[in-house]
């Protein structure tokens, strides 16, 4: 048969020998019968070793596809038709049906005239296949792996200009959330340029150093053309042209706007903190342990958390803030406390702290926050103040100053204590005001006072005045004022300062210096014509002028003994017999010339004038013509007794002598005196007799009760 | 003071101080004055005035036992001029009484004198 003779030839010749060495598994294979016939059939040609081999088969030459692949044969001869119908070979990757091993099979159509055949190349291609199967699943777990996270990922291609500086990039993966993190659509194959020509040229230039260097980069950086920040990790893919790159990356636009927001307002807070000029701290929940977290360095270099109130809280004011503290902690309140401190270095000063609770989850206080202001300065002034009020106040009560200050505006007076006093009021016993001022001034000087107010207030000169104040208990005291108004912008009045002292003293007092220098000149001037009358009076008694002039210079000896007297002990009466016993002295006459005695009787100054003048009479006379000139003696007594409610005294001046002179008959000087001068200004009674034993003489006068001014003060200054 | 001035006038004194009072008392007399009364202490007017008519009066201010102040209101009252002799200076005189003459002490005689003339109309 043809077909037997075709096998013989094709195993005979040398391209048969070839085939038959060939290392790769072939056949050659015709068909039989009748295209589309049941008895349509492959014939083995040949076969070679290999593909026996292959196939673990013996020599299946002049065997047909039926006969010996009953199984496959119509799988396999439909492939085999269509390659000798398309005469185009084809390759066929196809599981062996007997195991699991993978075949790649090359049909490749022969033509010899008119006769057909096909040669077969079968390849094990198990574990090419495997592995490409394996790597077809990775890469489909890949894909699923990265469609299925949140963040961005995508492979891109970076093109690079002539410079090795990366300027553009392709899209060539990308996964789903890739459209989500960058608002692009279909970008597989595209530059990113397409989409966005203003993209910022960091872009390809860092994708570019990451595949240049091969270093992957993390960066998280604002793309102002896509209108985002991206957070990314990009890496390198293999390490030559063309060269790839791996991202994976985050939209964080809003995490980072929130960023910096807060940041902002971070800063803001802390900018505060740092600007203010209070020390931040923060404290413990028991309040034992602080530190300084921002603000000024009040206390200056503070170091980390201690306990601040044994360190800067002084001792005199460690248990009032401990106490504070403690007290706010129990109340969960905030505390607020004023208290001395010293700082690191050692100075003192104040501090006015305030702190709130900061409270945890459990309700608990977690911890405190404040701050502490320093307030020295201010201290340091109210103390000032308060020192000067003070003193103000201790001056004011020492001088004896009454302080007012008046607001104008609304009518509010405040008063010094001594105000009140000097107004006749009890300290505090009524609020004072411009009515209960001028209650107490007195009627007669209100309106010249008020008018001196109104002037003040309207030209702005101080006000100056010294009026009289009526009290309640009739007293009438004089108040030297002084004041001054204070004006705002517009120079209208708001408030009136002022003191104010009482000169009631020190009128009396130049009064009484005006009455006493009146009186003395009073005094004086009549002392003279006292002195012009006796010295009158005493001329026509004398014959010659020594004797008058004796007799003169005695008498205004005697007034002026009397003067002394007075002047020595001014203001109080005179002794009786301390006068006598002087003016006895004054003549010489000796104790047992001369009894004196009577009871204490004190005489006004007046009337001790009068008596000393009158004794210095006697006992000149009597030196001259009686007891005194010779060997006689003098018993000059008193009595003191009431007449009409008046004290009277009786003075007898009673001389015994043994023989008596010449008697003088004219009324001389000294009777004069006695038996004129005594009732005329002492309103009593004087007789002078003189019997042969002696002179007797007696004065008889009330003992004044209203003496002058100047002799006692007791009585008080008069205004004539 | 020979002149005899005051012929007729009829003029009390009052002045506490007996040497004045009696100086004085003597000046006017021999100016041809009946001095009517001298007194230490301020008298009765009314009864004065019952016994004759009043032409001056010479006083003082302080009688020692008192002022005479109340008794010049009166004699002006009356319409009787009167003059102060006085230590004291005519600044202390009190307001309603500047008006009145007022001659110190020491006295000068025919300032006194002069004054009364006047007061009682009569022409030196």
């Amino acid at each position: 048969m043809r077909m037997g003779d075709n096998q013989q030839d094709f195993g005979q010749g040398l391209f048969g020998a070839a085939f038959m060495a060939l290392q790769d598994a072939a056949s050659i294979i015709e068909p039989v019968g009748q295209l589309g016939g049941p008895d349509r059939d492959w014939r083995y040609l040949a076969v070679n070793p290999a593909l026996q081999e292959l196939l673990d088969v013996g020599d299946v030459t002049g065997q047909t596809l039926r006969q010996h692949f009953p199984d496959n044969f119509v799988k396999w001869t439909a492939d085999l038709e269509r390659v000798l119908a398309s005469n185009a070979s084809e390759v066929i990757i196809r599981q062996r049906s007997t195991s699991s091993r993978i075949f790649e099979v090359t049909l490749t159509p022969l033509a010899m005239g008119d006769r057909k055949a096909i040669m077969t190349q079968t390849r094990d291609i198990t574990r090419e296949h495997t592995a490409s199967q394996k790597r077809r699943e990775a890469d489909a777990r890949y894909k699923l792996l990265f469609d299925s996270i949140d963040q961005g990922f995508c492979i891109l291609e970076v093109l690079f200009d002539g410079n090795g500086q990366g300027v553009d990039y392709v899209f060539l993966e990308a996964n789903r959330a890739f459209d989500k993190h960058t608002g692009l659509h279909d970008v597989i194959g595209k530059r990113i340029s397409e989409f966005h020509p203003d993209i910022e040229n960091h872009w390809p230039a860092t994708y570019g150093r990451i595949a240049l260097s091969g270093v992957s980069e993390r960066f998280e950086r604002q793309s102002m053309a896509v209108g985002r920040w991206f957070d990314v990790f990009a890496f390198p893919i293999g390490d030559q042209a063309p060269y790839h790159i791996g991202a994976l990356f985050s939209d964080v636009s809003a995490r980072k706007e929130m960023e910096l927001t807060l940041r902002h307002s971070k800063n803001r807070l802390q900018s505060l903190i740092e600007a203010t000029s209070d020390l931040i701290f923060r404290m413990n929940a028991d309040g034992t342990q602080m530190e300084q977290v921002g603000g000024k360095r009040l206390l200056g270099n503070v170091g980390e958390a201690s306990n601040w109130i044994e360190k800067f809280v002084p001792e005199i004011d460690r248990a009032k803030v401990r106490q504070t503290v403690d007290e706010a902690i129990r109340l969960r309140e905030p505390l607020e406390i004023e208290h001395r401190m010293r700082t690191a270095d050692g100075a003192a000063g104040w501090l006015y702290s305030r702190a709130v609770p900061v409270f945890g989850e459990d309700g608990e206080i977690a911890e405190w926050f404040g701050m502490s202001t320093d307030i020295t300065a201010s201290r340091r002034i109210e103390q000032q103040l308060s020192h000067g009020t003070q003193m103000l106040r201790v001056a004011s009560e020492i001088g004896k100053v009454g302080l007012w200050e008046w607001n104008v505006e609304t009518g509010e007076m405040t008063w010094s204590e001594e105000h009140y006093r000097m107004e006749g009021y009890a300290v505090g016993e009524i609020i004072p005001s411009y009515e209960r001022w001028a209650d107490r001034v007195h009627p007669d000087d209100l309106s010249a006072t008020e008018a001196k107010i109104t002037k003040a207030m309207a030209s702005g000169e101080d006000y100056v005045h010294e009026y009289r104040v009526s009290h309640p208990t009739g007293d009438i005291r004089w108040l030297s004022a002084r004041g001054r108004f204070l004006y705002d912008e517009h120079g209208q009045p708001v408030r009136m300062l002022g003191a104010m002292v009482d000169t009631t003293e020190r009128r009396r007092e130049e009064e009484w210096q005006r009455l006493l220098v009146a009186e003395l000149q009073h005094r004086v001037r009549n002392l003279i014509s006292m002195v012009r009358s006796v010295a009158r009076l005493s001329a026509p008694s004398h014959r010659n002028v020594d004797d008058y002039v004796d007799h003169l210079i005695g008498r205004l000896q005697a007034m002026g003994r009397t003067q002394s007297t007075l002047t020595r002990s001014p203001g109080r009466d005179v002794d009786l017999s301390e006068l006598v016993r002087a003016e006895l002295l004054v003549h010489a006459a000796r104790d047992d010339q001369a009894f004196v005695e009577g009871p204490i009787v004190a005489l006004s100054p007046h009337a001790a004038e009068i008596v000393t003048l009158a004794i210095h009479e006697l006992a000149t006379n009597s030196i001259k013509y009686g007891a005194l000139g010779d060997t006689g003696y003098i018993r000059i007594t008193w009595t003191s007794e009431d007449k009409a409610g008046k004290n009277w005294v009786s003075l007898k001046w009673q001389e015994t002598s043994p023989a008596r002179k010449t008697k003088q008959g004219r009324k001389g000087f000294g009777r004069k005196l006695i038996e004129e001068r005594v009732p005329y200004e002492l309103h009593g009674t004087g007789s002078f007799k003189v019997h042969d034993t002696g002179v007797l003489a007696q004065l008889e006068f009330p003992l004044a009760d209203a003496p002058s001014i100047l002799e006692t003060r007791s009585v008080g200054p008069q205004r004539l | 003071m020979t002149d005899k001035t005051l012929s007729g006038c009829r003029i009390i004194i009052v002045e506490d101080d007996y040497y004045q009072a009696h100086d004085s008392k003597q000046m006017l007399e021999d100016a041809g004055a009946a001095v009517i009364l001298v007194s230490s202490v301020v008298p009765d007017l009314a009864e004065l005035q019952s016994q004759g008519r009043i032409d001056a009066a010479l006083i003082d201010i302080n009688l020692g036992q008192g002022l005479s102040l109340d008794f010049a209101r009166r004699l002006r009252e009356q319409a009787i001029p009167f003059a102060f002799l006085t230590g004291y200076d005519a600044s202390m005189l009190p307001e309603d009484l500047k008006d009145i003459p007022c001659i110190g002490k020491p006295a000068d005689g025919a300032r006194v004198l002069a004054t009364l003339t006047l007061l009682a109309g009569r022409q030196i």
